[in-house]
């Protein structure tokens, strides 16, 4: 089970690496198209495809794109099955658990709203952090006891998971939407949509990462007696959550839109990390991994 | 855009005193309203609550235990100086070694408080309105300008196709109200209780402070409850109750790392055994609101102390649960009764060889209790006695502590209720967002009616689906009320 885990990842990695050169190829293509004149939104939208190597090559994005979900799961099942619980105690587990959110959540978007120009910036990030993956420990470590409550560890941890793969893919957006200045690069989605875009991933994880937050305060009280103790992992993961609620009342309440809200997006999702890798700057009660 | 209306803001400002005193002269109580109403006072103090949030996590903060005691504060200061040098008062004095307990910060909660109750009061009106009576008839114009519009001819009158199209609504999971008039006007939505959820969520805010300021006020912690292995001591902050340890168990596995802490304790309420259980780290045991938690353990040496003539001055289990600064040894100390001695019993060090305090033996330190000077110093080995200052020491035998947290927090459940009632509020406000939109069905100047179909003032993919689907439903809805519908199709 370990090693078909391993093999599993290796193969995602690759498929996951020749999905970004598609994207990145894709995104090329798009943008000779869009410089010889040709409507690149057209094929998004159900007219004829006039584009047809920037379509077949995103097309081919997708699927490879597809293929190294299938293999993370793939990663993520055979080690929970061969740890006998959730694949969620380590770095090497997070960082897996992280890119299968990440994916998820891109997939799921890619296909509602047809926006493939997102995996230009997503798909590099996920790479970054399978490499990362790849350089820690992989080894199944038995569970200290304070990781022992198998229902939390899974719970708390997929939460997390899902909102941070929405967080990454606001994150994405926003980058492209600062990227694509007064919408001049056509081969880009248009400003409008990444703007709405990066809203909608935050509208998704927002309750989530609450919930993160609440699951942890409930499983701080059950194993270390407090529901709150100022822990870092825990401030760092609260301010993560105050700054999205910023950036939700600066939107709704006070409608703000465009580039200040996808600055506030950045700075979301460099908290999201600081709260991810936190353990590493500083000590407090989570520094396992 | 931002920029004019803050230079409009300024200019207006700087206007203002020529033509009228303050607002917060003439009608104080009216602008602070005002301006606890205001979000942007809200974004302001989410941002500062952020900021101090972060402050906290970056710098040292004084574990309670030490700031409560003057003499290890100010020892700790002493560390902190090591770290922060020159600018160590001055963070003393602004209270960020504390963050979270300070004034500032307890200060901007508050104010953060009462902004959320004032904009909740405030907006209360205009979402009573939008949930429970909305306006239902909409100008001609706003079916020209809303962002998303559709229209169909219909060869059937306004009252017919207005049932047509509602049966449709339905299809689509909405509801409709209608109101009649030489055109039938509708108005439809769906998750129109999601505006509530709004209120759900910053009365969790308030109820959720309101259950952490409860167990600050009524609640108490002990962090290092220490029971020695086979004895039994009384809780320092609820005398009626005391603990026994009856055995505490560790468990490694064969790779290194532990595996189990357990601890098998008696739970007596004024003498009487009451409950009765293991606490482990993922499961505490919880007596009366009171709940006990592992938290850490160690070694006990069992210490006796006889004078000259013989007596027992001492016999008791002395837990060695601090540390040394020098070698990392476990530490524990014991008063004597009588004698203005205290005595400090080393153990050695864990994982390596130690010359100093051999295996098997602890090392004994004895300090004047007034003077803190160094008044003996000697090893014990197991069951051999030992002379220092007159009095004979013996090591009887070593076994463990346990160390428990325990905690009686009388707000933790209205922290957890809370805490549900604010992610329903956040899943109701975000996933299930309020939806409408308006239909007029009015006479066609040709014959026949006209349906017309109108949705949002503000670019919302999510609106934009849902209306292309409502207007398929509602395009099929017409079809088979009568004739073909000759639609013009959505306008999105």
């Amino acid at each position: 089970m370990y090693s078909l885990s391993q093999y599993s990842f290796v193969a995602s990695f690759v498929a996951l690496g020749l999905a970004a050169l598609a994207y990145a190829s894709y995104g090329v293509s798009r943008r000779r198209a869009a410089l010889a004149g040709y409507a690149v939104d057209a094929p998004m939208e159900g007219g004829a495809p006039l584009l047809p190597n920037a379509t077949s090559l995103g097309r081919w994005g997708t699927i490879l794109t597809i293929n190294a979900f299938a293999f993370l799961t793939g990663t993520l099942a055979f080690r929970w099955a061969a740890a006998g619980h959730g694949p969620f105690s380590n770095m090497y587990e997070f960082s897996v658990a992280f890119v299968w959110g990440t994916l998820a959540v891109h997939l799921y978007f890619e296909s509602r709203y047809g926006l493939r120009a997102l995996a230009i910036l997503v798909l590099p990030v996920c790479l970054a952090m399978l490499a990362y993956a790849a350089t820690v420990s992989s080894r199944i470590d038995p569970l200290v006891p304070a990781l022992q409550n198998s229902l939390l560890l899974t719970v708390h941890v997929a939460v997390a998971i899902a909102a941070y793969g929405a967080f990454a893919l606001s994150f994405a957006a926003a980058v492209l939407f600062l990227v694509n200045r007064e919408d001049r690069f056509r081969w880009l989605p248009r400003r409008a949509i990444l703007d709405e875009v990066g809203y909608k991933g935050v509208m998704f994880a927002f309750p989530l990462m609450a919930l993160v937050v609440i699951l942890g305060a409930v499983w701080a009280k059950v194993a270390w007696g407090q529901y709150w103790s100022w822990d870092p992992k825990e401030t760092a993961s609260l301010v993560t959550w105050l700054i999205y609620g910023g950036y939700l009342h600066a939107r709704v309440v006070r409608g703000w839109r465009g580039q200040r809200s996808a600055y506030l997006l950045i700075i979301g999702f460099a908290a999201v990390l600081f709260t991810y890798f936190g353990n590493y700057f500083f000590g407090g009660l989570h520094s396992y991994g | 855009m931002a920029r004019s209306t803050q230079a409009d803001a300024l200019t207006s400002a700087a206007r203002r005193p020529r033509a009228a005193a303050s607002p917060w002269l003439t009608n104080p109580t009216g602008q602070l309203w005002h301006t606890l109403t205001s979000v942007r006072l809200a974004l302001i103090l989410i941002l500062l609550i952020a900021l101090a949030t972060l402050a906290g996590t970056l710098i040292d903060q004084v574990p309670g235990s030490v700031a409560a005691d003057p003499a290890a504060y100010s020892r700790w200061l002493d560390g902190a100086h090591a770290r922060y040098g020159a600018f160590t008062t001055l963070m003393e004095r602004l209270q960020l070694f504390q963050s979270f307990s300070s004034i500032w910060f307890r200060g901007l909660v508050a104010l953060l408080v009462a902004n959320i109750a004032v904009c909740t009061v405030n907006r209360w009106r205009g979402i009573r309105a939008a949930v429970f009576s909305p306006r239902v008839r909409m100008t001609a114009a706003y079916f020209e300008r809303a962002r998303l519009r559709a229209a169909f001819s219909v060869s059937a009158d306004a009252a017919v196709a207005a049932t047509a199209v509602r049966q449709g609504l339905r299809r689509a999971g909405y509801r409709s109200l209608a109101q009649d008039g030489e055109s039938v006007a509708l108005y439809a939505d769906r998750f129109r209780f999601s505006r509530l959820g709004t209120f759900l969520t910053h009365l969790s805010i308030l109820l959720l402070l309101v259950g952490a300021v409860m167990g600050g006020i009524w609640g108490w912690k002990d962090n290092q409850f220490i029971i020695p292995q086979g004895d039994t001591r009384t809780l320092p902050l609820a005398r009626d109750i005391s603990v026994k340890l009856e055995q505490f168990q560790e468990q490694w596995y064969v790779e290194g790392p532990p595996k189990d802490f357990a601890s098998d304790i008696v739970i007596y309420d004024g003498g009487r055994e009451v409950k009765r259980g293991t606490v482990r780290v993922n499961s505490p045991l919880t007596y009366h609101g009171i709940t006990f938690n592992q938290s850490f353990y160690g070694q006990v040496a069992v210490v006796e102390v006889r004078d000259a003539a013989g007596k027992v001055l001492f016999n008791d289990g002395v837990p060695l649960a601090w540390t040394s600064t020098q070698g990392k040894r476990p530490v524990g100390f014991f008063d004597l009764p009588g004698k203005s001695l205290k005595g400090y019993v080393v153990g050695p060090e864990p994982g390596t060889y130690d010359s100093t305090v051999p295996l098997g033996t602890v090392r004994l330190e004895l300090y004047d209790a007034a003077t803190s000077q160094l008044a003996g110093i000697a090893t014990l080995p197991r069951d051999k006695d030992v002379q220092s200052q007159g009095l004979t020491f013996r090591l009887l035998r070593e076994s463990q502590f346990t160390g428990l947290k325990v905690v009686k927090d009388p707000g933790v459940n209205l922290v957890w209720i809370a805490s549900g009632l604010m992610v329903l509020g956040l899943v109701m406000v975000f996933w299930f967002p309020h939806r409408r939109l308006w239909v007029l069905c009015g006479p066609h100047p040709g014959g026949g009616s006209e349906v017309r179909l109108a949705a949002g003032a503000q670019r919302d993919l999510g609106l934009e689906r849902d209306f292309e689907q409502v207007t398929a439903k509602v395009r099929r809805a017409l079809a088979r009320c009568q004739q073909l519908p000759k639609g013009e199709g959505p306008h999105v």
